[in-house]
Order: C-alpha cells, then structure tokens, then sequence
C-alpha cells in the first residue's frame, strides 16, 4: 500500500472526515447547472468570471452598469405606480407617497393578483417554502404577473421550523416547596457539580462580610458600624441571618432603601441608565415611579409585565392620563421603529436576544431572521403621539388600527428585507407560533395586550428573572449572558434553574421571595478565597462558573454612591425620591454613556481605572463623606470617647466590615507616630485611604 | 476502489452531472478549495464539458476529464487571484485523489472510512468530532478533554493514522 508516494493522505482524510463528521456534504447542484444550461436568460459564467461568490458583488466588472440598471428600474417602477394608482390602491390609500408605497406596506393583496401569495403567508412558519412572499417591487411593477427575472428561482428560501420548546406554560401543577426545601435543593444541585468536577467549596464566609454583601445586594450600600453590631462575635443565635434578611425586606425602617435601590435596578435594567433623559420619548420619573409603587405593592413579577407591555397613557407623572408604566416602550420606540421594543421585551422579559437576528438568521441557533420580524408585529398597533400641558411636554402611548398589508382573510402583516434582498410578510407569531388570526383592528386583536398576556404566562419569564437576580448575587448567571438564553446557549446549572423558575412560578412571581432564598443560599455565604480545591472555580477565565466560592467583583457606580451617601450621613434627606434620583444621575453621568446602536447599549468608565480614581478622590461626594462633622459616620467616631486604637477599629469595620489586621494596625501605630497632625487629622486621613481604597469599592 | 465499467451509452447532461457531481466537488474540496468556490467550479466545468461535447468512452476516463477541466480553472482561479500554486503539490494531490477515489467519487471511500470511524476510542473519536463537527481550536478540545493542548495534538494525530491504516488495510482486503 505504501510502495508509491500517492498515500491516503491529510487533504484527502480531513476532506473525508469534514463531510461525515461536519455538515461539508456536497451540495446538489444539478438543477442550477441544467437551468444555466437551458439558456433561462442567466448570463453564462465565463472562465473569467470564477471567482469564489462572496467576491462576486465587490469584483463584477459589470457592477456598475447593473447599478445603473437597477437605479432605472427602480424609476420605472416607481413611475408604474403613478401610472397605476387609480387602479390598485384603495381610495384610503390614495395620495401617499410613491415611494413609500414601493418600500412599505399599505398596498391592498388584491390589488395586483398577488392576493394567493399574500394568502398562502398567512400559513404557519412550518409549512412549505410557499409562504414566501415578494417584496412590493414586483407587486408594484404592474398588473401583469411578475416576470420570470424578478421571481428568480432562488428566491425562496428554506422553510423555518424553529419553534422555541419553551415559549408556552406547561400545564403541570408545580407544588410550591418550603424555604428550606428550596434552600436544600440549592445546595444539593451545587454539590453535585462540585463532586463531579472534584472541587471543594471554600468554606463560609465572616458574618461580618456576609452582612456586608446582603446589605448591598438588597438595598445597595454598606451596612453602617452600627449595622453591622449584631453579628461581632459572640452572637449564636441560628436565625440571626434570617431576621436580618426579613428586616432589610419587609421592615418599615429599610423599606424606603429597599424600593429606591431596586427602583433604581429595574430602570436600570428595562430603559438602560441614559433612557428617558431626552432622547427618547420616555419620562425616567415617569417609569422609575411605576416601578416604586409597583414594588411598594409588592406586586408579582409577571403582572408588572403584562403591564409594561400592554400599557397606554400619558408619560409625565402630572398628566391626567399618567400611567408611568407607558415609560418602558416610549423609551424604546422611534417613529414606528419598534425593534428596540422587540429587542428589550425579548431578551429582558424571556431571555432570547433575537435582535441577533434582526438583519440576518441567528449566526449560531435555529432562530431565524422572520421571527425577529414576527414579535415585532405584535408591537404594530402601537401608536404614540405628543402631549401638550403648559409649559411641560410628554408622550402619550395608545393603540391604532394597523393597516399593514391585508390579506383577504382580514390579517395585517409587514414587510421586511431579508439578506437577500427579498422581502417577506411577518405576522405576529410568539417565538415561532403563529397566532391563528393577525386582523390589525385593535377591536378584533389588541395585538400588545395579546403579547403581556403571552410574555407574562410564559415559562421563559420566570427562568430569566431568576438568571438575572442569580446573577445579581453572585455575579454571574447561569448562562453567560442573562439576556440571551437561548436554545444554543449553554446553562450551567439547567437542573437549578429549572427549580428555582418553578418555584418563583409556585410563589406566583413574589420578587421578595427569589431575594430571599438567594441571599441565605449556601454559594453566598461561602468565602470569596478561593484554594487549590477550587482552583478551577474561574469564570473570570471564561470558564463556567461552579458557585464554590463568592466572586468578588467592583461594586457598582449605583452601590458606591449610596454607601458613600450613608457614610456622609445625608441618605436620609428631606429631598424627594425625584430629587435624589436626579442627583444620582449627576454623579453617574460621569462614568457612563450611552452607545448609538440599535440595543441602545452602554459604555461605562466606572471600571477601577485613574478616571474612576481621580473622580472618587477628589469628588465632592467624597468631601461629604469624610468630613468631620456630627452627623458623618467619621464625625460621630472621632466625637465618641474611645481610644484611638478603638476609633481605627471602628472605621476598619465602618468601610469594610472587618477589623484591622495586626500588620495594618502596626503600619498605622507607625504613621501616627511620624504623623505631626492632632487625632482628628490622622483619623480623617485613614478614613479618607479606606474609602478610597480597592477593597471599599470590592464586594467580595 | 475502480470499477472500471465501460459504459457505451453515453450519459445524458442531467446523468452526467448527478454521476459526476459529488466527486468533482470533493476533488476540488481537497485540492484546497472552499466549499463555495468548489461548488462554482463544479458547475462552471459542466458547463464547459456539455457544451463542448466529449467522447465518453468509461466511467474513469469521463471521471479522469472532468477532474482535468476542474483542475485547469482552478489553477486559472488561483492565478488570476496572484496566488503561487505549488504545481508539485498539486499534481500529487490530484494522483492521490486518482488513485483513492478516481473512479466511483470518493463514495467507496466515504463508506470504509466511516467504519473505521467506529473501531477509534471514544476518545479519539470525541476529538476528531470536536475538531471536524464543532471546529473547535486544538486549545479548545484539549480544554473538554482536560489534557494538554499537546496532548490533544497527539491524540488526534494517532487517530488519524489509526484511519488511514485502517482504510489501506480494507482497501488492501477488498483488492486480494
């Protein structure tokens, strides 16, 4: 076998192993062949013209000329249309644009003897290529039946089967389990990975630094020395935990923090930091005093939704008509541009980022390009229009009949391009099942309630709030990004998931509940230090995450402020939920803005770097917080009679909720002693290096 | 892997390319195409061959000229691209090919090395399914298989060696 050097050989064998192992079969080209063959008016390839075919557009020597002739035919059709008008257009019609009728929807199906295409689209996803429908250009040339060149023969494309398993509620009862139970289960799903991959946990963290984080995961600052008091050491009790978590929750005395801070969050999370601050058409007040009063009623996740999505009404919280819930799709329509809406309901709400899937098919899942298209049809009744009060302006959301392009039957569809340049009649359809009637009368189909109501019962909801709020606390989710979760994306823990997301569903959606099994689960009260058992434990690296240790990781710009403001003493001013929102936002501004892109995505500086530095230092907020006076925390601990050993203690345990080390506290005997200022100075200067240290800004 | 059937009837356009198709496509994948420039060069070199007209006298011979015209745009496509082609190499890719594959498509092949496939470890075939199915970097299946990045080159390399003794060995049986 081996006498000649014409050896069974790499090329050959990887070639071979692509095509079974891969999808490199060869293709079946013999219709294309014997169609170029048959002289059906496609120019012959010539030796010269093989070129590799993602070339061909940039390198056709003709390119030009068929510009020049593609520019003509699109003013011949135009003018067509003028020609045609009276004759194909519904008088309701009459008078539009002439282009706009070329590009965009509003031409009746009837109208040209394209009817049976517009009907055969109406048919579910899965049927045959048939649904393909042509884009206006060739329905608009004439009367005549379109030519053989414009119904090229690939122009239709692979049937789409894609239907998301999981879009539809099941209709299993799920028994609601107790809070251990749900504790347990945590723990065991963990320890089952962590035996498979060999790792042992890191072992529990202080109560001190336990305490640190569950005051900034729940209401988002650092527990003040006084705070922190009941857990020094020496206090036993086993429910400690609990009633401190029950306090931050449900006491009157933390309830103002808490809605602010998840207030804060949930803006955060729906509209982005810079949404609703004129840009857009949304009014942040507006929203952020929906999502307050919304949590203050302690209402269910799923009903905040379906009334996110469904609402109309005015913007401006001092409108009549004021629905503040209308905030989240003002911010996140443009005209009628709804595909940020689509975008944000998709991946906020149900954790599928289709918006991938936008201009194209989704480059690494079955989600293709039309269902994109057929979520953001439900959004196409969606109608806003300026509002006038005095002085003050806001928007008002309502819903409109859609005209679209109407099949016989009665439904509204709309077009879009597909990279091919074809267009293709979308209708709402939620993640790939069609609804059985698409009528655009808001009468017949109020399409955005119809949504709510779908998003809201959907399994999808559930799995992704609690992928976010996991994430929330630990830093990292179960899948790598909260907001895409889709199909041909890989979950850590799916058995965890899948039982925390019934659960919340059992617990009809109560956020206080998931808040609170997360904060006494097991990963966080582990120490963040990780040893050579745990090693692997790195999600950092890209690895997936095991939840053996607590991750440390920078607070957030949000977090710093409000600790820094509690460490000033000024967190409980007078000023109103507004007042302290807008200043807020005067600091963050600072550190973050927003991007120009479709998702309408952020850009933060606020990521430990000398800007970030230089801004903490010398920022006034900074000034406030290490200022001298009564009502500072720094001020009440150097008026207080203790020793000055003691006094450093207490700063120690006010900025990082642990004591000094012997080092450290040998290092500052040092200081003090080179040091040529009074107490007050020397103790202003440690406070000041400890707030501006790495370890203040870390929640670890 | 010959079958060396005369065939005196001529085959029509429409069974000449269903016939020839897969093979060409193959032949150009190994001479170093991609898959859509091999797919344009199959269909151009049935143009060519149809309209020109050939004499068919057996299936190698037919096989042997389509592979000739496809080579011939393909070293044209290379060369107007400014790429050097290593004629060498290329010749002795194509005798290789010819000698493997030449007559039947490369599908007796296809079929042998798919056995061969079962007799590997789990293993090793884990990895070649990594590097052919999911085009994973050699670095990322060392990560899944928790060895070394080396240790992953190795595996794959007595894999594959695995496969070509196994396929000589089968081809070697089927010839005696």
């Amino acid at each position: 076998m081996r006498e000649n050097r014409y050896e069974f050989d790499n090329p050959i064998l990887d070639i071979m192993l692509e095509e079974l192992l891969g999808a490199a079969a060869p293709p079946d080209m013999s219709t294309e062949i014997l169609s170029k063959l048959n002289g059906d008016k496609i120019e012959m390839v010539s030796p010269v013209s093989i070129t590799p075919r993602h070339q061909k557009k940039r390198n056709a020597p003709w390119a030009p000329l068929s510009f020049a002739l593609s520019a003509a035919a699109c003013i011949l059709a135009v003018f067509a249309i003028s020609l045609n008008s009276n004759s194909s257009l519904t008088p309701m019609q009459e008078g539009r644009d002439l282009v706009a009728k070329a590009n965009t929807p509003g031409i009746p199906a009837e109208a040209d003897g394209v009817g049976a295409l517009t009907l055969q689209n109406r048919q579910p996803p899965n049927d045959t290529f048939e649904t393909e429908q042509l884009k206006p250009m060739a329905i608009i040339a004439s009367d005549d039946p379109p030519s053989e060149e414009t119904l090229a023969p690939n122009l239709k494309p692979e049937p789409n089967t894609w239907q998301h398993p999981l879009a539809f509620v099941s209709t299993e009862t799920i028994k609601p389990m107790s809070e251990q139970d749900i504790l347990t289960s945590i723990t065991r799903e963990l320890s089952k990975q962590w035996k498979e991959q060999g790792v042992t946990p890191s072992e529990f963290a202080s109560d001190l630094k336990w305490v640190r984080r569950v005051y900034l995961r729940l209401i988002g600052r650092v527990p003040t020395t006084n705070e922190l008091t009941p857990f020094f050491d020496g206090n036993s009790d086993p429910d400690k935990r609990e009633t401190l978590v029950n306090r931050l929750l449900f006491s009157s005395q933390y309830s103002e923090e808490y809605l602010q801070h998840w207030t804060n969050l949930w803006t955060n999370t729906l509209i982005g930091r810079h949404g609703g601050t004129g840009k857009d058409k949304a009014n942040r007040a507006g929203l952020a005093k929906y999502i307050y009063a919304s949590l203050q009623a302690n209402k269910p996740y799923n009903q905040i939704v379906r009334e996110l999505l469904a609402a109309t009404g005015d913007s401006d919280p001092d409108s009549d008509r004021f629905n503040g819930a209308v905030n989240f799709l003002l911010a996140s329509v443009n005209g009628d541009d709804t595909t940020l809406a689509t975008a944000r309901t998709t991946s906020i709400f149900l954790g599928q980022k289709l918006q991938c899937a936008q201009c194209h098919n989704h480059p690494s899942s079955d989600i293709a390009q039309n269902q994109f298209w057929e979520m953001d049809a439900y959004f196409s009744q969606l109608h806003t229009s300026p509002v006038r009060k005095d002085e003050q302006f806001g928007f008002s959301l309502s819903n409109k009949d859609f005209q679209g392009v109407e099949t016989p039957g009665g439904d509204a569809g709309n077009y879009f391009e597909q990279s091919n340049g074809v267009a293709r009649l979308a209708f709402p359809t939620f993640l790939g099942h069609p609804e059985p009637s698409a009528s655009g009368a808001v009468d017949n189909f109020d399409r955005r309630s119809r949504l709510a109501a779908l998003v809201s019962n959907s399994p999808l909801l559930e799995r992704t709030l609690v992928n976010r709020m996991w994430s929330h606390f630990f830093g990292y989710g179960f899948t790598s990004d909260v907001d895409d979760m889709g199909p041909h994306v890989q979950v850590s823990h799916p058995q965890l998931l899948e039982s925390l997301a019934n659960q919340t569903r059992a617990n009809e959606y109560n956020l206080k509940s998931v808040l609170k099994w997360l904060a006494l689960s097991d990963p966080f009260l582990r120490s963040s230090i990780y040893s050579p058992s745990n090693g692997i434990d790195s999600p950092e690296l890209g690895d997936q995450p095991l939840f053996s240790r607590y991750y440390s990781r920078q607070l957030e710009p949000e977090e710093v402020y409000q600790s820094l403001l509690a460490l000033s003493g000024t967190l409980r001013t007078p000023d109103s939920f507004g007042q302290q929102q807008l200043a807020q936002r005067s600091w963050l501004g600072q550190f973050t803005r927003q991007r120009e892109t479709d998702e309408a995505g952020e850009i933060s500086s606020f990521k430990g770097d000398i800007q970030q530095s230089l801004i903490l230092m010398n920022g006034e907020l900074m000034k406030k917080a290490t200022k001298l006076e009564s009502h500072t925390v720094l001020g009440k601990i150097v008026a207080s009679a203790n020793l000055t050993q003691v006094k450093v203690q207490q700063l120690f345990m006010a900025a990082l909720a642990r004591h000094p080390s012997k080092e450290e506290l040998t290092k500052i005997k040092q200081l003090s002693l080179q040091a040529q200022a009074d107490e007050q100075q020397f103790l202003q200067d440690i406070w000041w290096a400890l707030l501006n240290s790495s370890e203040f800004i870390l929640d670890h | 892997m010959r079958d060396g059937t005369n065939n005196t009837d001529p085959l029509s356009p429409e069974e000449l390319i269903r016939k020839y198709q897969h093979g060409i496509w193959r032949y150009l994948r190994v001479l170093g195409c991609e898959a859509s420039l091999a797919e344009d060069i199959t269909q151009e070199t049935f143009l060519r061959v149809i309209r020109k007209g050939f004499e068919q006298y057996n299936d190698a011979a037919t096989a042997g000229y389509l592979r000739k015209v496809a080579y011939n745009l393909f070293i044209s496509v290379q060369r107007r691209e400014g790429k050097n082609v290593v004629t060498d190499e290329i010749e002795r890719l194509d005798a290789s090919w010819d000698k493997w594959a030449g007559a039947d498509n490369g599908d007796a092949l296809l079929d042998m090395l798919r056995e061969c496939l079962e007799a590997l470890t789990e293993r090793a075939r884990n990895a070649l399914e990594l590097r052919f199915r999911e085009e994973h970097t050699r670095s990322a299946i060392a990560d899944h298989l928790q060895i070394t990045e080396h240790g992953a080159k190795n595996l794959m390399q007595r894999a594959k060696k695995q496969l070509r003794d196994c396929v000589e060995h089968k081809n070697q049986v089927e010839l005696n």
